[in-house]
């Protein structure tokens, strides 16, 4: 669960910023005390960042004068208040693909996309197909026990 | 992680495998609400987590609980000698004071809780009273200060918080070893958990290790800065200064569903049974009130036969939808005070307070 939960989170951050020298200082001084998903489950405008990272500072954080700014860029662009909440972590029923839909749908999708509309198993297989060819982190051998998954929980 | 001997590091730390994990570390994770719906009781492995700092190691051999500030006789006491105490138990629905923040607009920053920081446990232990008895505290005018041995890097301040002395003694704050049965278990604050019933989850003080009588309220961040609440209605987004805040005590009315989940699909013409929970701190459900009409019309659910003072109601409402639609249910309680739930909630910036009549759509298909 850890493991899938920071796959997840690491995949977001991947894509939303890939090179962004601010996640490189989020790394160095912000990971070190407390895990990423601290911060990744903000949602937060500039002054917002400003003020948080200024707490962090008077607690100690070992953040560089010339660090702070392109940090804060790196922060208020990535996780700023238009995301929706919570879609990081999602509840997913238990059952034998629930950690590769976890992976594959919630890097990108809020959990909500599963449950609505009423899908049947035909639909799924058309739908997995699709998300796979736009990039969806399943493996090949993944495949069939995802449509499962999703046609035994999120069916008619 | 040492384990050799005179260490004893309860099994069951780190992350449990279902639930929602909102930090790894600090260990914060958060009930499914599906989960919550299989018992009155909420299963140790199913109960959310709330941490400020890092979870300690415990060494039984040397661990003590002191006690002292403004008492006759300071104490340091073993598990052993904690055991010789008159053994009680109290079943209390605990709530963190952020649980709900998530759906604050705008948003505000701290631990992204949805519907699932809460859960019900049986602990069982001592009577605070009957320790600070001991210890020679009979006034009941000022403050007890709670630290637990989980301990900041850097600057960071403690997790320090107090509580009246008038709810520290009353006959129902204990001192638990035990939740559920089983040892506290590490997350939850091995090997003893200071338990306010009623009040929100963080004057209950995990892993505690030290109680200091003081004529006043402790002066530290997570009393003076951190849960508070202000005193009046505030715009959204604006700040709040500390002289209109109070520390955050008893919890409100709230409830929330917890069957169907949310966006559920539901076949017309099939029963289906609406159903969750419903507490108000240190008062008692009078009543929960279920519509399936966004509001238009409500009808009284059936609460359920287990219950205890300081614990959650089980609310049931049978429902056999009969045409095709998207519908909107929601829940809304009321407590013996009267207080029931407002359809708005009240913002503040540290994202407390959400008890808003909770809602879940469903969706019916012939």
């Amino acid at each position: 669960m850890l493991r899938s939960s920071l796959v997840v989170l690491l995949t977001l951050l991947g894509r939303m910023q890939p090179s962004h020298p601010g996640a490189d200082i989020m790394a160095t001084y912000c990971t070190v005390c407390h895990g990423p998903s601290l911060i990744a489950q903000q949602r937060l405008d500039r002054t917002g960042w400003t003020r948080e990272l200024d707490k962090m500072l008077r607690w100690g954080a070992r953040l560089p004068e010339d660090q702070k700014a392109p940090l804060l860029d790196y922060l208020a662009l990535t996780f700023q208040p238009s995301r929706p909440a919570g879609n990081t972590a999602r509840y997913l029923p238990d059952g034998a693909g629930a950690e590769v839909a976890r992976t594959a749908c919630l890097s990108c999708h809020d959990v909500r996309v599963l449950t609505q509309p009423l899908r049947t198993r035909d639909d799924w297989t058309r739908t997995v197909d699709r998300m796979i060819e736009w990039g969806a982190p399943v493996p090949a051998q993944s495949t069939s026990q995802l449509i499962d998954y999703l046609s035994a929980h999120f069916s008619r | 992680m040492a384990s050799g001997a005179g260490f004893l590091l309860q099994a069951g730390a780190g992350v449990p495998s279902r639930l929602i994990v909102r930090s790894e570390s600090p260990a914060d994770f958060e009930t499914p609400v599906p989960l919550l719906d299989r018992s009155w009781i909420t299963p140790n492995e199913l109960h959310f987590v709330r941490s400020h700092l890092r979870t300690p190691a415990v060494a039984l051999a040397t661990w003590r609980l002191t006690v002292d500030g403004q008492v006759e006789r300071p104490l340091s006491l073993t598990l052993q000698d904690l055991a010789r105490y008159r053994q009680v138990e109290q079943v209390v629905t605990l709530e963190c004071s952020g649980n709900g923040r998530a759906f604050h607009d705008p948003p505000v920053p701290g631990i992204q809780w949805e519907k699932g920081a809460v859960g019900t446990a049986r602990w069982s232990g001592v009577r605070l009273a009957d320790v600070l008895r001991s210890a020679g505290v009979t006034s009941s005018g000022g403050h007890l200060i709670a630290d637990g041995a989980d301990t900041p890097v850097s600057e960071v301040p403690d997790f320090v918080r107090s509580i009246p002395l008038e709810k520290a003694l009353h006959a129902d704050t204990i001192l638990a070893t035990r939740m559920n049965g089983d040892p506290v278990p590490l997350n939850h604050g091995f090997p003893l958990r200071l338990i306010v019933p009623g009040w929100e989850g963080a004057a209950s003080t995990k892993w505690l290790v030290h109680l200091q009588v003081s004529d006043r309220e402790f002066d530290g961040f997570f009393m003076q800065t951190a849960y508070r609440i202000p005193t009046r209605f505030v715009a959204p987004g604006s700040a709040i200064g500390p002289a209109d805040t109070v520390p955050y005590t008893e919890l409100q009315v709230k409830s929330v569903f917890t069957s169907p989940l949310d966006e559920a699909p539901v076949r017309a013409g099939s029963r289906v049974e609406l159903r969750g929970f419903a507490w108000a701190g240190e008062a008692d459900i009078a009543q929960v009130d279920v519509s399936t009409d966004s509001g238009r019309t409500w009808s009284v659910a059936t609460l359920g036969t287990d219950r205890a003072p300081y614990a959650w109601r089980r609310w049931v409402f049978p429902w056999t939808p009969d045409r095709s639609g998207s519908y909107l249910a929601m829940s809304r309680a009321t407590d013996t005070r009267g207080r029931t739930q407002p359809t708005v909630a009240a913002w503040n910036p540290s994202g407390y307070l959400w008890n808003v009549i909770d809602k879940v759509r469903i969706n019916v298909e012939i």
